[in-house]
């Protein structure tokens, strides 16, 4: 493709974008949003670490450590974790993989992205009142709060809101907007992964909208649903939120391990192993999550069958979850492997995976349950599974970045911040799963003697992640200022937006693909 | 609190340990040899295939669905096994014998409180060594949960419920107990029996910081003799004991008595040998101990 063929970036100024319909500008919009929040939660992540390990002045005092663990566990998963992949990779590719020229529904695409930022924009308000309630909410505690607690429910329906027009707007594209000739099973893994993750968010995430819109009718009208005080079940809230949030976990993997599945096949040079497997793998994930929600209240006071069925389910889950791991390594075997970012962090995803799946089933041992459910444990299990989730994003952005920007990126460096990154992460969750196996409670101000070693190790840790965060960061925009060009395919994919020009053009494609795997098969 | 004799668990105090350590070891075992496995091969496979133009032939879709239906069969298998143990283990975690000893909880964000039968300890959990102890918790304001890792329990402690969970502790010490919604932690203390029994007796001893004629007062109304007797010179069932003591007292058969110390003793021991003229003899015995005697009667000398 010549140079001066326009693309989707060739228009410049604010209004073009804030009023762009196109999916792959608020892809980038989403990224760059996204990336803020992350790194901003990420500093109130390790703010608070550093105030458990020194006891001075960096966070002073019991409410501050709260408003920072309230700030790092909004901003990290409503606002970056929940809508990750499928708001930046999922708007740009998935209409460029279907051959089609944009969502279905570009202009409610649009007005997600601006309930995104209205709800970021929310929970700032929130935070910056002084939020001591974690993500959760749990009631009655958040009954007692006042205007930071009115603001993060309408932060929550907010990005509820954006989340299931990602869903709807993703299910009907893929349904309704395959380009002629494109069969079921062409689509690639991703695609795949988006749908099934579209489910939870069509399903799971109004009942998040829900429970909160009830904690706001509770506290103004005193409904008497969760208020012990008027007679109401504590309990009955956290069914509703863990309804979702066990579901959102799962919503944020299931593109994850879509990606992975895909650059391990390109990058070994081999077919997907087993992708029936995998695309039903998918939707049963999907399914049961929205089932298990239960093993989360173990040891909340619900009844033992309730705890028993739903921990069961969450096995039956986790094993599934493996299908697809030894999937993409059935994949790398006796591959033709090219070895650069994409692979390597995939690798890294790969293997922090298994960790966090392994830790959430030793929570769903339901006598394993009472001792680690309250603990660290399970934050070190949740964060192995969204650290892994971090380098599935990562990975598929250094797969797709050629297209995505026409610019080559300095592969070595960034397979050595990939590196930084992961012994970073892995030198900060590890302990975290080892002080809470030993019973360290979570959400403690409190340093606790004898385990102040693991804060430590966590801190370190935490800046060695951040170190090489901020190398991938710098590598990205050297990428942007002065990267060389790039080639159309440069892996030899076979999927469809790599036909497309380079970067795309605002339509995607100017005429109707050609079908490269149909021929290929026929 | 006490030096850790165990990498992964806190320190074994209880005697339900046995359902929960040989379960979350044998699992770390499986996960640490899956995990070390995934990652070698993907490691090996990358290593070995790197810039080699290799062709293999694909294995049928129908042999790959296969392999995949085997592998996924062969975890959950492996899984589910645990969870059973788990499910067993968490079976014995819920049924506390018949013979603990009951021990209310009350979680606020403030503080723990813990109830015995004759008063309450705050922030401090005492109990005697290897003897179950059953506890009944309930939250006064929020949401709350209770963990004390060397006994292996961990329990929410919900506003409006009552949530059960028990431990036999088989080793003297201090250990930590964490509210796990961040609040205020507490200690369990566990003694030896003797020096429970002795902790029990001067906690719980109303005797203390009162005097002779207040503790009286306590023993007057904890043994419900107020509902019979009046101080304020009123008759209800019994005579009233305002002015009593020390005058001359006619009695049913016609004698008279001064109420003196051994009086009183007597009517409380055996109340219906020498029954108060006009009353009848509906007293039940009071055996109470001598020091509660002596008090009752300073409370008694003192209604004048």
């Amino acid at each position: 493709m010549s140079e001066n063929t326009s693309n989707y970036l060739s228009e410049s100024g604010a209004a073009s974008w804030l009023k762009s319909v196109d999916s792959k500008r608020i892809a980038l919009m989403y990224l760059v949003g996204m990336g803020v929040a992350a790194v901003l939660a990420l500093i109130a992540g390790i703010g608070l670490r550093l105030d458990l390990l020194t006891n001075d002045a960096m966070v002073e005092g019991q409410q501050t450590f709260f408003q920072a663990l309230s700030f790092h566990s909004f901003f990290m998963i409503f606002l970056f974790m929940v809508p990750a992949i499928p708001a930046s990779l999922g708007n740009f590719f998935l209409p460029l993989q279907l051959g089609a020229s944009n969502v279905a529904f570009p202009r409610l695409n649009r007005l997600s992205f601006y309930f995104w930022f209205a709800g970021l924009l929310l929970a700032f308000l929130s935070m910056h009142a002084g939020n001591i309630l974690r993500w959760t909410a749990l009631a009655p505690a958040s009954l007692t709060e006042g205007f930071p607690f009115v603001m993060m429910v309408f932060a929550v329906i907010t990005l509820g809101v954006s989340v299931i027009i990602t869903g709807i707007n993703f299910t009907v594209t893929i349904q309704l907007h395959r380009a002629q000739g494109l069969a079921w099973s062409d689509l690639p893994l991703f695609a795949w992964s988006l749908q099934a993750a579209a489910i939870i968010q069509i399903f799971a995430t109004p009942l998040l909208g829900g429970a909160f819109a009830l904690l706001l009718l509770e506290k103004m009208m005193g409904l008497g649903l969760f208020d012990p005080a008027l007679g109401g079940d504590a309990l009955l809230y956290q069914q509703l939120f863990w309804f979702f949030a066990r579901p959102a976990l799962f919503m944020a993997l299931l593109p994850a391990f879509g990606i992975i599945g895909d650059t391990v096949s390109v990058m070994s040079r081999r077919p997907v192993f087993g992708y029936t497997g995998q695309v039903v793998s998918f939707f049963a994930i999907s399914f049961l999550s929205i089932l298990s929600w239960g093993g989360h209240l173990t040891s909340s006071g619900q009844s033992i069958a309730a705890s028993t069925m739903t921990s069961f389910l969450f096995m039956i889950l986790v094993a599934i979850c493996f299908n697809c791991i030894l999937s993409w390594l059935a994949t790398l075997y006796k591959g033709s492997i090219q070895l650069n970012a994409a692979l390597v962090f995939s690798l890294f995803a790969i293997i922090m995976f298994p960790v966090g799946l392994l830790a959430a089933a030793a929570l769903n041992i339901m006598s394993l349950n009472s001792q680690l459910s309250g603990s660290l444990f399970a934050v070190g299990s949740n964060h192995y599974l969204l650290g892994a989730v971090l380098f599935s994003l990562l990975a598929g952005l250094y797969y797709w970045w050629p297209k995505m920007s026409g610019k080559q990126i300095n592969e070595n460096l960034s397979m050595l911040a990939g590196l930084t990154l992961f012994i970073g992460l892995n030198i900060t969750f590890l302990p975290q799963l080892i002080a809470g196996a030993r019973g360290l409670p979570r959400g403690h101000y409190q340093v606790i003697e004898g385990m102040a070693a693991s804060q430590v190790v966590s801190v370190i840790g935490g800046i060695i992640a951040v170190a090489g965060l901020i190398g991938v960061i710098v590598l990205f925009i050297m990428s942007v200022k002065k990267g060389a060009r790039a080639e159309d395919n440069p892996w030899g994919a076979s999927s469809l937006e790599w036909k497309a020009t380079t970067p795309p053009q605002t339509e995607n494609f100017s005429e109707p693909p050609a079908m490269h795997t149909a021929e290929a098969s026929s | 609190m006490n030096a850790n004799n165990s990498f992964w668990l806190a320190e074994k105090a209880s005697s339900l340990a046995t359902y929960v350590d040989g379960t979350f070891y044998g699992y770390l075992g499986f996960s640490l040899v899956l995990v070390v496995i995934i990652s070698l091969l993907t490691i090996f496979f990358v290593i070995k295939g790197r810039n080699q133009a290799q062709t293999i032939s694909e294995s049928s879709p129908c042999k790959q669905a296969m392999i995949q239906t085997g592998w996924t069969a062969l975890i959950l298998i492996v899984l589910a096994g645990f969870f059973c143990y788990g499910l067993r283990g968490f079976i014995k975690l819920q049924v506390p014998p018949n013979t603990a000893l009951v021990l209310g909880v009350t979680a606020t964000s403030a503080a723990w409180q813990f109830h015995y039968l004759d008063g309450t300890s705050p922030d401090s959990l005492i109990v005697p060594v290897n003897l179950p102890v059953k506890l009944e918790m309930s939250s006064a304001d929020n949401v709350h949960g209770i963990s004390i890792p060397s006994m292996r329990v961990g329990k929410g402690v919900v506003p409006n419920r009552k949530t059960v969970t028990w431990f036999n502790p088989n080793k003297e010490g201090l250990f930590a107990i964490y509210n796990t919604s961040g609040a205020a932690d507490a200690v369990l203390k566990v003694l030896s029996e003797e020096d429970y029994a002795h902790w029990i007796k001067v906690k719980f001893d109303p005797s203390i910081g009162k005097t002779p004629e207040e503790y009286g007062l306590y023993v007057y109304e904890k043994q419900g003799c107020n509902a019979c007797h009046s101080v304020d010179g009123s008759k209800i069932v019994g005579p009233t004991l305002k002015g009593f003591f020390g005058t001359e007292r006619a009695l049913d058969s016609a004698e008279a008595v001064i109420a003196d110390s051994a009086y009183v003793v007597r009517s409380l021991l055996e109340p219906n040998v020498e029954v108060a003229a006009g009353f009848k003899p509906t007293m039940l015995a009071y055996p109470l101990k001598a020091k509660e005697m002596n008090a009752l009667i300073a409370y008694l000398k003192s209604l004048q």
